[in-house]
């Protein structure tokens, strides 16, 4: 069984951003695929937070669900998209983040696990890195 | 402030917090939980918020497959007729028994104040 949940966040100005990039030439895709790996190492930091401070010790058994985070930064990009994928490799030892994060009858949720990626906080923080990393790409190329 | 364990309740099957069984206990054949995983604040006016948007995960398990998708669509269906907003038809969740398959559906209601 596989999950993947998609989430996206919204950048105010950010359409006037890729707009002023293009007028200077600029590949914007590259700036997008800055913008996503710099979302998944902040992810990736959050989810090494939770696990740390987490009731569950991810460190026994195996410790599959820990080695599972994923650390591929290849992004996808089509139909006028980009997109990363973020979290934990479900199908690599990584199913039981799904019962942690959502939890069973005889286990409560894990609360700092699932706002590590979905959290109000985090979309925030992901807001204002994607959005940084546009605005740097723009100051650059006007500085040139 | 609709409640959602009375709402759920009325369908006829236990409804009890995600995570409260024990592991030695029995299931029962059929059963929801239920978790409230945010309740954030917003339309602030004058330093006071003026709604809240609750967010919850219903789970339905039960030993029929078959009615973990027809009994959590009716519980869907409830919950949109009671001013729940219902973010999709519900998702395969893990269950900790392997006599029992379970699904769970992401719901919101907002509250004015």
């Amino acid at each position: 069984m596989a999950k993947k949940r998609k989430t996206g966040v919204e950048i105010v100005g950010l359409d006037e951003l890729i707009e002023s990039l293009e007028r200077f030439g600029e590949d914007v895709s590259k700036v997008a695929d800055k913008a996503l790996i710099q979302t998944k190492e902040y992810i990736n930091q959050n989810l090494i937070s939770a696990m740390n401070s987490s009731r569950f010790d991810f460190d026994s058994r195996s410790g599959n669900t820990r080695k599972s985070l994923d650390q591929d930064k290849r992004t996808e990009h089509g139909d006028g998209q980009v997109s990363i994928l973020a979290g934990y490799d479900i199908a690599n030892g990584g199913i039981a983040s799904i019962m942690l994060m959502y939890g069973t009858p005889t286990i409560t949720p894990d609360r700092k696990l699932y706002a590590a990626v979905f959290g109000a906080k985090t979309k925030k923080e992901v807001a204002e890195i994607q959005g940084e990393v546009f605005q740097n790409a723009l100051r650059e190329v006007e500085l040139k | 402030m609709k409640d959602i364990v009375e709402l759920l309740s009325t369908l006829g099957y236990p409804v009890i917090r995600q995570g409260s069984l024990i592991s030695s206990d029995e299931y029962p054949e059929e059963f929801f939980t239920y978790w409230n995983f945010e309740t954030p604040e917003g339309r602030f006016y004058d330093n006071e918020a003026n709604k809240a948007e609750w967010g919850y995960w219903v789970y339905f398990y039960s030993t029929n497959i078959d009615r973990t998708y027809s009994v959590l669509e009716e519980a869907r269906q409830l919950l949109k007729q009671n001013g729940f907003i219902c973010t999709g038809k519900g998702e395969d969740v893990a269950s900790d028994k392997p006599t029992h398959t379970g699904r769970m559906l992401t719901v919101y209601y907002i509250e004015n104040y």
